[in-house]
């Protein structure tokens, strides 16, 4: 199958800057009896600046395409994009080094090295690569995430919402193109994700930086700038500046 | 339970297989110990029945104060045993080592022994395979191997060096010994009773013992008991085989326990190794075992779960280890068959005893070492399981930190004491016993302690870092993974820093009791050509040559005789005398004598086995000087005087003027002459031995000098002045050598743990392992991170055991010598570097698993 390159469907009009794109993508796990179609020809970009949500029901290739676009796994067919950079023939070192220069992440759990204090846990992918923080950016993020009186203590001493949130200033702190969170606030309450998710949307809105999330919950997704659905590996709806009204009615939408 | 056991065997098999490696080790090093223990006794046993099999009644020569068998009977026993009623047929053995000499000059077998042909069939257990029996002198018969080795065959011309020096013989036959070549491992030459009592006494004529046969045995020894001279030892078959087996007996009864305890060693290792497989298997399967309890599994169907666990892995590598056994004892067998020693009998085999004693002791060692995790998983509550692969702080409470201290401190004082304070070795044991409780009670401190300053050190590297953290994520097991190093390393490092010391304390003190610098010596004569090339070759400060002969009294006994210049005596070999005064001596109106009487030679009279670490020299050093003197091996007195018969058969009367000091130089040396002194009694003889002494600072030159002087010599050598202090320190490194190859062992069980559990740690971080690799950590990263992981444990595990055998060694040193000891630097850093190249190999199977951890899958995993 020959897949031309095609701009993104959901492009708009105007000139944009992507900060990730995937391209007439195909994602296949299993084979024959177990074959599953995780992501069926799916092309979607992610605009730099913008914070950008994906939905969709259990099971329905968020996670698999967010693994793709952030270089975390590869397609079995299609391109991506990471900034300009197609990484499909990039060597795993080289993947490596560019996961670990232009994009930052935030998974639902295990985000933490139980061994690093917060600080040296925010730092880490800085100290990867041998490079020292920004200390005023460092100073910047930790008073934005509220970690100023925590940063000695170990992951075991902190509350689950207040890892994620070194999680997130881990991400920040290298001032990545990019930054990936998979479902940040899936075990947090309610409090505690209008915390994580105010502070992302803060830090695309005066920082200008690049946040794609998965999720599940209609009140986060309103945080964003546009929303993505997602359903059987594919892309079926897409709204920009999102009202929970909204979102609740396309996750109501019958799928197919 | 069964099925869950076995289901659970099923799929841990990767994480278990080398927990079995640990057990089979140990297994197959006891296998082969007792495999090779076993055989020896039973086939040597056998062999002196076979060899024997024939004789009714013996007459052994009489014993001196010690075990050393040095006289021999008088060729008039013989006659005296012939002629005593009831014996059927008598024979005299006679073993003295002979060597057929190949066209190079050197011998084809360094061990072969001469023996006396026995004629009588009843008597004789050899068979001719070809030709026929030596009868005549000049006639020779070699074993089957020893043909094979020279190609020798029937009719062949050779040369043999025998105690009377190198002799023309021909081949007239090939023998063989039951199922074996020979009767003496080395091979065997023999030569007519006649010729041998002529050339193997080293012409003083006897038997070392007569074997009869008879059909009344009772009467036969009734009948010699009291006619023989002398003393003789009259035995009847039954205790005469009891006899033979007895060297053997002794042999084994240090080889055995030897053996044994590298085995027990290997096995006590294993334990660790074991035990520390277990606790994580147990950990890493604690959700699962949790979930059995609350489905109902009682917590001692837990327990038994496990323990069944570990007992069918412990009998299964026990199987496995009872193989390995059997390829390490062969490999043993054929490695002393390259140095030319044959296992006697029909080598290596295996029995019932073997087996269940193998089997038994894999088994036990497992359960044991299962028995504490198996006990803890029993007891484990569920909310335990839920625990993440945090930081486990366990191990390292303050208790535990006195309580090791103060074992640790205690050890030490002990230690401390035994070196300084005590003449007895009450300290020594309760001293390294407590050092070593100290560093396994201690232990999971230290390595936390270790952990933090390397974390510290390697501060500035993350990887480095996050290594030094991972290490002692699990204080406890760091140290159980590190001791079984600790227990390795420690023996090495002991029994190197205590041997080489000992070796350097040795042969400082042995060089205090040698004067010449170099002694030149021959298998038979130095030619006069070359003893006058020595004395004027460069560098030399004096040379002394030596005379010697075996002089009859007039009372029938041998005296060795040697004729020297004395005062070069003196000057080259520090000759002088411990009473009376040598002026007579050097004038030549009188002798001087042995302070102890003649060096008692190098055995090696009946069998191979007896030969020593002497044994390179035993053909030099006159085999008379221990064959001759039947009636003399006491001291002769100032006061004595020697009537000998010189060779117009006149009696020439020497008094013992004074007794010289016995020195290393001089312990080839009985009665000493002037050479005027010695022309007379003994006529022309050849110069036997050359002592030198070289002019100051020319030692090493002079040495090359002699050397190349005497390399077309056959059979003449040059020693070094100082050379028994050289060959007890061959001895010595040899042994260091041998045992420290045995404990190496030990040493790769540890590598086999530290392998275990960075593989199982890894598997528990698999978690972590994919979100770091996620956030950019490359793989070479990863590779780095899991190598300083694993190299500081092996460090850890070096330091402690190398620094807790210097402990020990020193004290034990210093207990013996009570001098400063100066350690063996060198080497100890030597095995350091084994330590760490073997905490580096063990980080390249792990490293690469660890890469190998699949990211997404790793993450995804809950
Ligand atoms: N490694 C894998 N092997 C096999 N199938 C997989 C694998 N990863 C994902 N899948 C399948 O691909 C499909 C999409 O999975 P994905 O994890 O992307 O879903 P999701 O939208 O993130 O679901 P959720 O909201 O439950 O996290 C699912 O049907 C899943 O079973
Ligand atoms: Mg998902």
């Amino acid at each position: 199958m020959s897949t031309p390159t095609e701009e993104p469907r959901s492009a708009p009009p105007t000139q944009v800057k992507w900060a990730a794109q995937v391209i007439n993508t195909y994602r296949i796990f299993g084979h024959d009896d177990t074959r599953v179609i995780a992501l069926d020809n799916v092309t979607v970009g992610f605009e730099a600046g913008k914070f950008t949500a994906i939905m969709g029901p259990s099971g329905s290739g968020k996670t698999t395409l967010m693994q793709v676009a952030a270089g975390l796994d590869r397609p079995d067919q299609g391109q991506v994009i990471i900034g300009d950079v197609e990484i499909s023939n990039l060597s795993e070192k080289r993947l490596t080094l560019l996961r670990r220069e232009q994009i930052g992440f935030v998974f639902q759990q295990f985000n933490l090295l139980p061994t690093l204090t917060a600080r040296e846990n925010i730092t880490f992918p800085l100290d990867l690569s041998g490079s020292k923080p920004d200390p005023e950016w460092m100073q910047t993020v930790i008073e934005t995430v509220g970690l100023s009186d925590r940063l000695g203590h170990r992951p075991s001493e902190l509350s689950g919402g207040q890892q994620q949130r070194v999680a997130v200033a881990r991400a920040l702190v290298e001032r990545p193109d990019i930054i990936f969170a998979d479902e940040p606030t899936g075990n947090l309450d309610s409090q505690s994700s209008a915390e994580i998710l105010g502070f992302m949307a803060q830090a695309v809105a005066e920082l200008g930086q690049t946040v794609v999330m998965v999720t599940h919950d209609p009140g986060a997704a309103t945080y964003a700038d546009r929303v993505v659905f997602l359903a059987d590996g594919r892309i079926v709806d897409d709204i920009v500046n999102p009202t929970r009204e909204e979102i609740l009615s396309h996750m109501g939408t019958p799928q197919g | 339970m069964l099925r869950l056991t076995l289901k659970n065997l099923r799929a841990n098999l990767s994480r278990l297989f080398a927990t079995a490696i640990a057990v089979a080790t140990g297994t197959a090093f006891l296998a082969a110990g007792l495999m090779i223990t076993q055989s020896l006794s039973a086939s040597v046993e056998g062999d002196a029945a076979i060899q024997y099999a024939g004789v009714d009644v013996a007459v052994l020569a009489p014993a001196d104060q010690g075990e050393h068998r040095l006289d021999s009977l008088d060729a008039s026993a013989m006659e005296d045993v012939l002629s005593t009623e009831g014996v059927d047929a008598a024979a005299g053995e006679f073993v003295a080592e002979t060597a057929i000499i190949d066209s190079d000059g050197a011998a084809i077998r360094s061990r072969s022994q001469g023996r006396a042909w026995i004629e009588d069939d009843a008597l004789n257990p050899i068979t001719i395979d070809e030709g026929s029996p030596p009868t005549a002198a000049g006639e020779i018969v070699v074993d089957t191997e020893t043909a094979q080795d020279g190609a020798l065959v029937v009719g062949d011309a050779v040369v043999i060096n025998t105690p009377s020096g190198e002799m023309d013989a021909e081949i007239v036959g090939i023998s063989s010994f039951g199922a074996a070549p020979s009767v003496d491992s080395g091979g065997n030459v023999f030569m007519s009773p006649d010729w041998a009592q002529e050339i193997l006494t080293g012409g003083h004529p006897g038997w070392q013992q007569i074997l009869i046969s008879s059909d009344t045995p009772d009467a036969v020894i009734a009948g010699l008991e009291g006619s023989l001279q002398g003393s003789p030892e009259v035995l009847s078959s039954e205790d005469f085989l009891t006899r033979q087996s007895e060297t053997t007996e002794e042999f084994l009864s240090i080889l055995s326990p030897i053996l044994t305890g590298f085995a027990l060693l290997a096995l006590f290792v294993s334990g660790f190794v074991i035990y520390n497989t277990f606790t994580v298997v147990v950990s890493q399967r604690s959700q699962e075992l949790s979930l059995v309890r609350a489905i109902g599994g009682t917590p001692s169907q837990v327990r038994r779960s496990l323990l069944l666990e570990g007992s069918l892995l412990g009998l299964l590598a026990s199987f496995a280890g009872l193989g390995l056994g059997m390829g390490i004892a062969r490999l043993i067998e054929y490695v002393l068959e390259r140095f030319d020693v044959r296992l006697p009998g029909v080598g290596i085999s295996i029995n019932p005893r073997v087996i269940l004693l193998t089997l038994l002791a894999g088994t036990l060692i497992t359960v044991v070492s299962v028995m504490l995790p198996a006990w803890r998983a029993g007891s484990s509550r569920p909310v335990e399981a839920m625990r993440e692969a945090a930081v486990d702080d366990s191990g390292t409470s303050s208790l535990r930190m006195y309580i090791g201290g103060f074992f640790l401190v205690s050890g030490i004082v002990l230690l401390g004491l035994n070196a300084f304070a005590a003449s007895e070795w009450y300290f020594l044991a309760p001293g390294a016993l407590l050092l070593f409780l100290g560093v396994v009670v201690g232990g999971p401190l230290l390595a936390r302690l270790y952990g933090k300053l390397a974390g510290l050190l390697l501060r500035p590297s993350m990887t480095g870092r996050i290594a030094a953290d991972n290490m002692v994520r699990n204080p406890k097991r760091t140290a159980t993974t590190a001791n079984a190093l600790v227990i390795g390393l420690f023996l090495v490092t002991l029994v190197t820093v205590a041997g080489t010391a000992l070796k350097d304390w040795i042969e400082v003190e042995i060089a205090d009791l040698s004067e010449s610098d170099f002694i030149v010596v021959s298998e038979s004569v130095i030619p006069q050509e070359l003893v006058d090339e020595i004395a004027r070759a460069d560098g030399v400060d004096a040379t002394a040559p030596i005379r010697s002969a075996a002089v009859s009294t007039a009372s029938g006994e041998a005296v060795l005789i040697s004729g020297s210049d004395i005062e070069a005596l003196q000057r080259t070999a520090g000759f002088s005398a411990s009473s009376g005064s040598l002026d007579q001596v050097i004038s030549g109106e009188g002798a001087a004598g042995s302070e102890v009487g003649g060096f008692a030679g190098p055995g090696g009279r009946h069998d191979g086995q007896g030969s020593g670490p002497f044994d390179p020299d035993a053909g030099q050093t006159d085999p008379e000087a221990s064959q001759t003197d039947p009636d003399e091996p006491q001291s002769t007195s100032t006061d004595d005087t020697l009537s000998l018969i010189d060779p117009e058969g006149d009696i020439i009367e020497v008094p013992i003027v004074a007794q010289f000091q016995l020195s290393l130089d001089t312990i080839f040396l009985s009665t000493v002459v002037n050479d005027d002194l010695f022309a007379q009694i003994a006529g022309d003889q050849p110069v036997a031995q050359v002592y030198v002494r070289s002019a100051s600072g020319e030692i090493e030159h002079l040495g090359t000098t002699l050397d190349s002087l005497t390399s077309g010599f056959t059979g003449v050598q040059v020693i070094p002045g100082n050379f028994i202090g050289q060959v007890i320190g061959q001895a010595i490194d040899f042994l260091i050598a041998a045992i420290n190859g045995l404990l190496g062992l030990s040493v790769l069980i540890a590598l086999i743990g530290i392998i275990n559990t960075m593989n199982l740690s890894i598997h528990e971080r698999r978690r972590e392992l994919g979100m770091v690799r996620a956030l950019g950590m490359t793989s070479s990263q990863v590779r780095t991170m899991v190598r300083i992981e694993g190299i500081l444990i092996g460090l850890l595990g070096t330091i402690v055991g190398v620094a807790s055998g210097a402990i020990v060694g020193w004290s034990v040193v210093r207990g013996i010598t009570d001098s400063a000891v100066s350690l063996a630097w060198g080497r100890m850093s030597l095995i350091f570097a084994a330590g760490l190249v073997i905490s580096l190999l063990a980080c390249l199977l792990p490293a690469r698993h660890a890469v190998k951890v699949p990211m997404l899958e790793a993450m995804a995993a809950t």
